[in-house]
């Protein structure tokens, strides 16, 4: 494989990659510092990247993989992940409808959100952003975390259920 | 906006039977739709949907990465674990070939070496040495010659019973 094969094949994952670094890093530099390693590891290992099916999922994997090395070194802690909600995240809201009391009670019930998913553990985390966020199938999250399907199923089905519980309270309490 | 329709697929993501596809669609229904028509049923759903879409679009890595990591893999020496591995590997086949070669090799040879030794014993008989083969051949020759023989001794008395026998039936008639 060439360095424009890589750059053309590999590389346009890296946002994913970065987006899961994130969920379980906790903090930018790390995630990056992550994404990179994998980047090297997979060009390292570019003569078997044809015996892989999925690339996607085998980087996905490997990030998962160099989180778990990371924390078992101690190297890196097991930061929380209760990050702050990126401003971008406004971009899908029709802005121009909105007032400012709206947009800041928008950004409020986001951060409520990041608070739930802290809430789940971590495995149901990363289910939850590998189908939820990024759209995987069971099969492949079950590739990227090494886990059953079923297993995949059934904490993706707490996980929902876990966070609409709480986002009804929430709501049944006032959200702030 | 069919709201019904979209509750009904609410429920089934909340059951975890959507697909993909079905959640992708709600995804795109709840981030495009004024949020002040919402039902009040799907207002906490949708939070939840604005959320997964606002995480999705997150892509901070830019260009300035790229130019990095690509200036470092160009820089990365040939793996040599990659290397090592890719000559071991090699050398494990030749030296499989050259195995299957020689057992082969023997296998005929070995097999070829027996079928020859087969057809010697077939043109000598039991015997390696021809003169001796003659010798033990002509003993079993006399020894059945000899017996003949002493069977013929016996015909010949039991001849003289029979015309005994006859001389005996004609004296009676």
């Amino acid at each position: 494989m060439s360095l424009e094969d890589f750059k053309n094949r590999v590389l346009p994952v890296k946002n994913k990659l970065f987006r899961f670094a994130m969920r379980l890093a906790g903090n930018v530099e790390d995630a990056e510092d992550m994404v990179q390693e994998v980047f090297i590891k997979v060009w390292d290992q570019r003569q078997d990247i044809s015996t892989y099916h999925n690339t996607e999922a085998w980087c996905m994997r490997l990030v998962k993989n160099l989180f778990l090395d990371e924390v078992k070194s101690k190297r890196r802690q097991t930061s929380i992940r209760l990050t702050e909600v990126d401003g971008n995240s406004s971009r899908h809201e029709p802005m121009d409808t909105q007032t400012p009391y709206q947009v800041t009670e928008r950004n409020d019930t986001m951060q409520k959100v990041q608070e739930l998913m802290g809430y789940l553990s971590d495995k149901q985390q990363q289910i939850i952003h590998l189908r939820d966020v990024e759209g995987y199938s069971y099969q492949e999250i079950a590739e990227v975390l090494d886990i059953d399907v079923n297993q995949v199923k059934v904490n993706l089905f707490r996980a929902r259920t876990a966070l609409r519980k709480g986002l009804l309270n929430a709501e049944n309490y006032g959200m702030e | 906006m069919e709201w019904n329709k979209v509750e009904d697929l609410v429920s089934k993501y909340w059951e975890g039977e959507t697909s993909v596809e079905e959640e992708n669609e709600l995804k795109r229904i709840f981030t495009q739709c004024d949020p002040n028509s919402l039902p009040q049923s799907l207002q906490e759903v949708a939070v939840l949907f604005r959320y997964y879409a606002a995480e999705s679009e997150k892509n901070p890595l830019g260009e300035a990465f790229d130019d990095k990591l690509l200036q470092q893999l160009k820089a990365r020496p040939v793996n040599s674990h990659t290397g090592r591995k890719v000559f071991y590997l090699n050398l494990l086949k030749l030296t499989a070939c050259l195995a299957l070669v020689v057992l082969a090799t023997l296998f005929f040879s070995y097999e070829h070496r027996k079928a020859e030794a087969q057809r010697q014993l077939a043109e000598l008989g039991t015997y390696d040495n021809p003169q001796r083969a003659y010798e033990e051949t002509k003993k079993a020759l006399l020894l059945v010659s000899a017996q003949l023989n002493k069977g013929k001794a016996y015909a010949g008395e039991i001849k003289k019973i029979s015309e005994a026998e006859e001389i005996v039936r004609q004296s009676q008639r």
